[in-house]
């Protein structure tokens, strides 16, 4: 909920709270892209199946409104690779907090402009090196990094807010403070360090990418974020276990909970079962039930939550109650680098 | 610009999403893209916002909040409250 401004002092929940229906939702409009990145979680191309065309996400976007969501997160894919992806962002027209993540590659400045008046509230961009050459090589795309330091330009000049996202690999943690010194150069006010999801092409490239939980941590404590940028990492003691209040649904209308668990879950399709009624499948509401077999009380303390973040537990251990092996109190021995045979198994 | 003769509503486009389970409420402000986390003070003085005069908003939120934190508290709390949310558009003078 980084977008959230509190008033007043309210005291930071002690529980989890329960939702009757979430408020946020991340629909992972597209599985393509323009470029062929080694950490594409969505495995851009891979599916078969078709996405929902430009009406079925327009009729879903009243169905959100209808149901009080306030806050959609469009993801891909490469949300911008689509055709009509500003046909669908139109649609929303002011009636939903909008927020986009994106490589930033596709953003000149006549798009920015209209972006900011369609009253898009902020744009996610990933790097996945701060660095042009090793970008251009993770996105298998010459110039890559230039056309997204071009794209973030172009937003900051139209006035749209800008987080800068890594996702921390053994590609950037050596150079970790560029992204900083990034975000200060052009004029943005949040940088987002991510984990690694063992997940589609990442999870294919893992032994490339992976690092220790020591050499994460040691990377992100050895930041200095400068006056006027805000560091979001979820690492301890910030391991938020977030099931509580996600939702997404995939390219295909699969409702997943959330994109790091889109290829372990699928509560129902939209196109069959209302959005709201999949909210009350008995997996989504196991996974909202804080039922972990560990929790971490310095990160319960910040977060209000327990446990950890199920996709990264499910994915070393197999079990939906499994600890969150990326929290430094919780990680039980779990080497990061190495993934469970099964996982390996289910991506041949 | 706060004025004490003014009448106040919540602002025009802005959507809220009450979750009284756990006494809080989030604002959408559509026309400078925001999502804000009103406690339950933030939300009692939008709720209370409903076109009536400023002096009148006042005091029936010291009457409700006074009674449990003391009335000079309340009346402190409820004008920090009501600037904020001026300040970000949520709640606005009404003609």
């Amino acid at each position: 909920m980084n977008e959230i401004v509190r008033i007043g002092n309210p005291a930071a929940p002690q529980r989890v709270p329960k939702l009757e229906k979430p408020f946020k939702l991340t629909i992972c409009v597209n599985q393509t892209c323009s470029m062929d990145c080694k950490l594409c979680y969505a495995d851009c191309g891979s599916s078969k199946r078709p996405e929902l065309a430009t009406e079925q996400w327009k009729a879903f976007i009243d169905q959100l409104v209808t149901e009080e969501f306030l806050h959609i997160f469009f993801e891909g894919g490469e949300p911008f690779h689509r055709p009509d992806f500003e046909e669908i962002l139109a649609y929303c027209n002011r009636r939903l907090y909008v927020a986009i993540r994106t490589h930033g590659t596709l953003i000149d400045a006549a798009r920015a402009r209209r972006l900011k008046k369609l009253g898009v509230g902020r744009l996610y961009v990933d790097l996945f090196a701060a660095i042009p050459e090793i970008q251009d090589e993770l996105t298998g795309t010459p110039g890559s990094f230039d056309a997204a330091i071009n794209g973030i330009r172009n937003a900051r000049e139209a006035g749209l807010k800008v987080t800068i996202l890594g996702i921390l690999s053994r590609k950037n943690y050596q150079h970790l403070q560029r992204y900083l010194d990034l975000a200060v150069e052009l004029n943005c006010d949040q940088v987002g360090i991510l984990r690694l999801y063992p997940l589609g092409r990442a999870k294919r490239n893992w032994a490339e990418l992976s690092l220790s939980l020591d050499e994460m941590m040691s990377a992100l404590h050895s930041l200095k974020v400068p006056p006027g940028v805000q560091l979001m990492q979820s690492w301890h003691p910030r391991d938020g276990n977030c099931c509580w209040q996600n939702a997404a649904v995939s390219p295909q209308g699969d409702s997943i909970g959330c994109p790091y668990l889109r290829e372990y879950v699928n509560y129902g399709n939209i196109l069959e079962t209302p959005f709201v009624e999949t909210w009350s499948h008995p997996l989504y509401r196991e996974l909202r039930s804080n039922a972990v077999e560990q929790t971490c009380p310095e990160c319960s303390a910040t977060q209000g939550t327990f446990g950890g973040c199920r996709a990264t537990a499910f994915a070393f251990h197999g079990r939906w109650t499994a600890p969150d092996p990326y929290c430094v109190h919780n990680n039980q021995g779990v080497d990061l680098r190495a993934l469970p045979e099964r996982l390996l198994r289910e991506s041949e | 610009m706060l004025s004490r003769n003014g009448c106040y509503a919540k602002a025009n486009n802005v959507v809220l999403r009450r979750f009284e389970e756990w006494g809080r409420c989030y604002a959408f402000t559509p026309d400078d893209p925001e999502i804000y986390d009103l406690n339950a003070n933030a939300w009692f003085i939008v709720e209370l916002c409903d076109g009536r005069p400023f002096q009148q908003i006042e005091a029936d939120y010291v009457a409700t909040v006074g009674s449990k934190i003391g009335r000079e508290k309340a009346k402190a709390q409820f004008h920090t409250g009501f600037a904020e949310l001026l300040n970000r558009n949520i709640i606005s003078a009404i003609e």
